[in-house]
């Protein structure tokens, strides 16, 4: 095959050292046998879906809010997104949803990697997050159905590969996870004359829903050296490339064992497979707390970022020039709003209007919170402008625009 | 003199040629023709590092890191320009330990990397 020139291969010491170590119980990155690395979930903005990098062009970039998610499991990397559509629903089973994964083994993540048809661990890789998922029910297809036997909603998970630090299988299948638990799907409602027809709502009239996810299945990898003794979980790339065998088991937090793949390799007793799978659902618990803290953590910063925030000059509608203005604004007030007087002028005989403009910013979140900072990065929006208005309410002159009567410093010099 | 070795067997070597035209040549004698520690290296571990690293290592005086894990253990310790390193001790947790050590000094400064080593020394010890 013309990748094996690329694969990687470990030296006679390398090969030698990994495995006298393990005969001490010592791993090479200082972990124990049974330890994981070190896991990171991150959500949202944070991920660019790049297609087809070549050096210069970049074919396809899209941004993904929801249902987008990237694992570091030590030096592996993995994102996941997720997409839905809505297709007609395979014969025998007209009223269940569909769901299916798909694998990008990049190059940039390893160089026997090649471009174009997936490999054989590429296509293991997807099996085997696929029968997670898939035969253990985690992802509920029944309330994907929208018109039975005409749509359903069919759910794609796309695993892209950006390093590969070894133990591709757990880190992707954590990835598909974590995506699967962030997306929201478009909400559709059925009516019409014959009730087939269906209107799929934007995002900013309905909220988007959440799918249904029963239980988290969460992949184990294990390692096996020297004669199947030796048993280690999580491999590093090295110690993916010496090793005997290697074994999967996907188990999730409560105690069911949802698939085990086996692939080849060494021959392995059935007490280690047994001792095996109870070390795979303690992790398997482990893990899944992790990843329900981090979308919680994600879902209430969403929340947070949803809740529209009012100046508090705006609650006192009466024209005061005694209004209560924000401290850390106020000498940036100062220097903004001589530039931009003409243009307040302007808005403010025109209040009802600027009332409107700000209520409907449902696109522009935190206006107070970031009023502020948009201040001094003196970037003259929409926003910055009506808030100044709410807060001067009546100009009486050109000083008290900038700075009302009773907050002014007595100055010798400069008599108000 | 031909020596004959397995694939796969680490070499510690003096790069004579090595362009895209012509096989590259590699010697085990120095530019002097003096016949160094240029060998087949036994035993021990190797690594790779980024080129960086390397020569940062191989700067002299020494580098704070190998210094202040050549204090407390014993061990040796091969370098090469093209980021590789090899690392041997008597025992296996030694070998660990400098192998680690030395992957995470990459960008830390002197003061750091020896606060880094007292750390990782107290902690096994």
């Amino acid at each position: 095959m013309a990748m094996e020139h690329l694969r990687w291969r470990p030296t006679v010491n390398e090969r030698d050292f990994i495995e006298s170590a393990l005969q001490s119980d010592l791993r090479v990155d200082g972990r124990r046998s049974f330890d994981f690395r070190r896991l990171d979930i991150s959500f949202g903005r944070g991920c660019v879906f790049v297609e087809w990098v070549v050096i210069i062009d970049v074919v396809a970039v899209s941004f993904r809010e929801d249902g987008s998610s990237e694992v570091q499991l030590g030096e592996t990397r993995v994102m996941g997104y997720v997409t839905a559509q809505l297709v007609p629903p395979y014969r025998d089973r007209p009223n269940e949803g569909t769901l299916a994964i798909f694998t990008e083994f990049s190059p940039m993540a390893d160089p026997a990697f090649e471009p174009g048809r997936p490999g054989e661990s590429a296509i293991e890789l997807g099996r085997v997050i696929d029968r997670g998922l898939r035969e253990s029910r985690a992802v509920d297809m029944e309330s994907l159905c929208v018109v039975a036997g005409k749509y359903v909603w069919s759910v794609r998970v796309d695993l892209h590969i950006l390093d590969n630090g070894g133990n591709l299988i757990d880190a992707a299948n954590i990835a598909a996870l974590a995506a699967l638990s962030t997306f929201r799907r478009p909400e559709c409602t059925v009516g019409g004359e014959d009730g087939q027809q269906v209107t799929v709502h934007d995002a900013e009239v309905r909220d988007p829903i959440p799918l249904t996810i029963h239980h988290l299945p969460i992949a184990v990898t294990f390692a096996y050296f020297g004669e199947g003794n030796i048993v280690v979980v999580d491999p590093t790339y090295k110690e993916e490339a010496v090793m005997g065998g290697r074994m999967t088991a996907t188990v999730n937090s409560n105690g069911d064992v949802c698939a085990i793949q086996k692939a080849g390799g060494e021959g392995v007793m059935s007490s280690v497979i047994m001792q095996c799978l109870r070390i795979a659902s303690v992790k398997a618990a482990d893990v899944t707390s992790k990843i329900r803290t981090a979308v919680e953590k994600y879902a209430t910063e969403k929340a947070l970022k949803k809740v529209k925030r009012l100046p508090a000059s705006m609650s006192q509608k009466t024209n005061a020039p005694d209004v209560t203005m924000v401290d850390k604004g106020d000498d940036k007030l100062g220097s903004q709003s001589v530039e931009t007087l003409s243009d307040v002028q302007q808005i403010s005989k025109d209040p009802s209007v600027v009332i409107e403009a700000n209520d409907h910013e449902d696109a522009k979140p935190m206006i107070t919170e970031s009023s502020t900072e948009v201040k001094t990065t003196s970037s003259s929006g929409a926003a910055v402008e009506s808030d100044e208005a709410q807060e001067i309410r009546s100009p009486k002159s050109l000083k008290d625009a900038i700075k009302p009567k009773h907050k002014r410093k007595k100055r010798k010099d400069n008599r108000s | 003199m031909v020596i004959h070795l397995q694939v796969g067997t680490l070499v510690y070597a003096r790069v004579v040629k090595a362009n895209s035209i012509m096989n590259p040549e590699l010697s085990c004698m120095d530019a002097m023709g003096k016949s160094t520690e240029f060998t087949d290296l036994k035993g021990g571990y190797m690594f790779d590092t980024s080129t960086g690293l390397s020569r940062m290592l191989l700067s002299s005086p020494t580098c704070p890191v190998l210094e202040a894990l050549g204090k407390k253990l014993s061990f040796e310790i091969a370098v090469g320009m093209n980021g590789r390193v090899w690392v041997n001790a008597p025992s296996p947790s030694n070998v660990i330990l400098v192998s680690n050590a030395i992957i995470k000094s990459e960008s830390l400064s002197a003061i750091q990397q020896k606060v880094m080593v007292e750390n990782l020394l107290q902690r096994v010890s």
